[in-house]
């Protein structure tokens, strides 16, 4: 039995099974992640190839679990249609986090986000990761489809 | 060192709001006031293949900050909404494209052809790109507050000669040089009057450029829009 992390990172757990806490069926496997305008949080996943013909969601609120096997999800009926706003940008690729553009307030640009890591007990971003280095998660302002806005490094002493 | 872009290169930018991470607008045009040495703010047009011009203007006070790929503002509301300042925006103002520069000794170093901008909260105007009249290398001249200015001519004053550089790399170095220079030639000005009556040490500049995480800065910015 793999023992489940408390932080994973989004292509890690790409792809991972998708099981209902109640009937113990599988609703599909993580297709995408659905991460709130903020950027701190993940508000929902998009699953697919399972129990329904189309991509569904599954919001965060949704999850009970997420395990290094499987994810678990109250029930089936907890899975929707992409039927709100952001999860409609998403599905039709305007909204996504791996490479997009990160763009520092101060209006320079730093790379391509190639991963995020993830608290599996909140759903709460703790780092991007990028082709430049990683990026703490409290420097992230933003998330659109243009790019991840990010506070510049703090140049002076740590306060 | 702030990283040193042409205004033209402005052109283009997307402008991208910091609370939503979406390109808002992009730049269509820089307004220079040349009397006050300042960018007042940009034009816009609409982000997108059929973009035409954006009704409103944006004052450079509504910019959180003006970069190599992207201008930044706090929220959409700055660029779709109008804001006071705006309106400044499209007032006349004074040109400078295509001034002569001379000297104090009156030999003309040549012709404006564009603007010299730092990246940073207010796209300070920092030089002027002059093309010289024989064809040779273009200079940059720095700005400085004494520059008089009538409706073709633009003078460099004394100090200011020895700063002039031929590649944009090495004249960030020269500005912040002239800036210190300017300020050290009037400490009456700048310093409180010391106790004994002594000239006091030169004060601290005032206009230090921030350190910024600078781009390499003899490799002129293409400012191209994703």
């Amino acid at each position: 039995m793999t023992e489940s992390p408390a932080i994973e990172s989004f292509n890690n757990a790409e792809g991972r099974r998708v099981v209902t806490a109640d009937t113990a069926e599988e609703a599909g496997k993580i297709m995408k992640y659905i991460i709130d305008p903020t950027g701190h949080r993940i508000h929902a996943l998009q699953i697919g190839g399972g129990l329904f013909k189309s991509d569904v969601a599954v919001l965060w609120s949704d999850v009970t679990a997420f395990g290094g096997d499987a994810v678990m999800i109250r029930s089936g009926s907890a899975v929707s249609d992409l039927s709100g706003d952001r999860e409609e940008a998403v599905a039709k690729g305007k909204i996504h986090l791996r490479q997009t553009k990160v763009l520092m307030t101060s209006g320079f640009e730093a790379g391509e986000v190639t991963d995020a890591r993830f608290d599996t007990r909140t759903g709460l971003l703790e780092t991007i990761e990028t082709d430049q280095g990683s990026i703490p998660a409290s420097r992230v302002r933003s998330l659109g489809s243009y790019a991840l806005v990010v506070d510049p490094a703090p140049t002076g002493p740590a306060v | 060192m702030t990283l040193l872009m042409r205004a033209s290169d402005l052109m283009g930018l997307p402008v991208v709001s910091i609370d939503t991470g979406e390109d808002v607008a992009e730049i269509r045009d820089v307004v220079y006031d040349a009397s006050t040495h300042r960018v007042l703010g940009f034009t816009l047009n609409k982000r997108g293949f059929l973009g035409g011009r954006l009704k409103s203007n944006l004052a450079i006070s509504s910019i959180h900050a003006v970069g190599p790929q992207a201008v930044m503002v706090p929220s959409e509301s700055d660029v779709l909404e109008e804001r006071p300042d705006d309106e400044a925006v499209s007032a006349p103002s004074t040109a400078v494209i295509g001034h002569r520069v001379l000297n104090a000794a009156g030999s003309e170093l040549g012709q404006v052809v564009g603007v010299i901008v730092e990246a940073g909260s207010s796209a300070a105007a920092v030089g002027y790109e002059v093309e010289p009249p024989d064809g040779s290398g273009r200079l940059f001249v720095p700005i400085s507050m004494q520059m008089a200015l009538s409706s073709d001519n633009v003078l460099l004053p004394e100090g200011a000669e020895a700063f002039v550089r031929h590649d944009l790399g090495a004249f960030g170095a020269a500005v912040s040089e002239y800036r210190s220079s300017e300020t050290q030639a009037q400490p009456s000005q700048s310093q409180p009057p010391s106790a004994s009556g002594a000239p006091a040490a030169p004060p601290p500049q005032p206009n230090q450029p921030p350190a910024g995480s600078a781009s390499d800065p003899s490799a002129p910015s293409t400012g191209d829009p994703s």
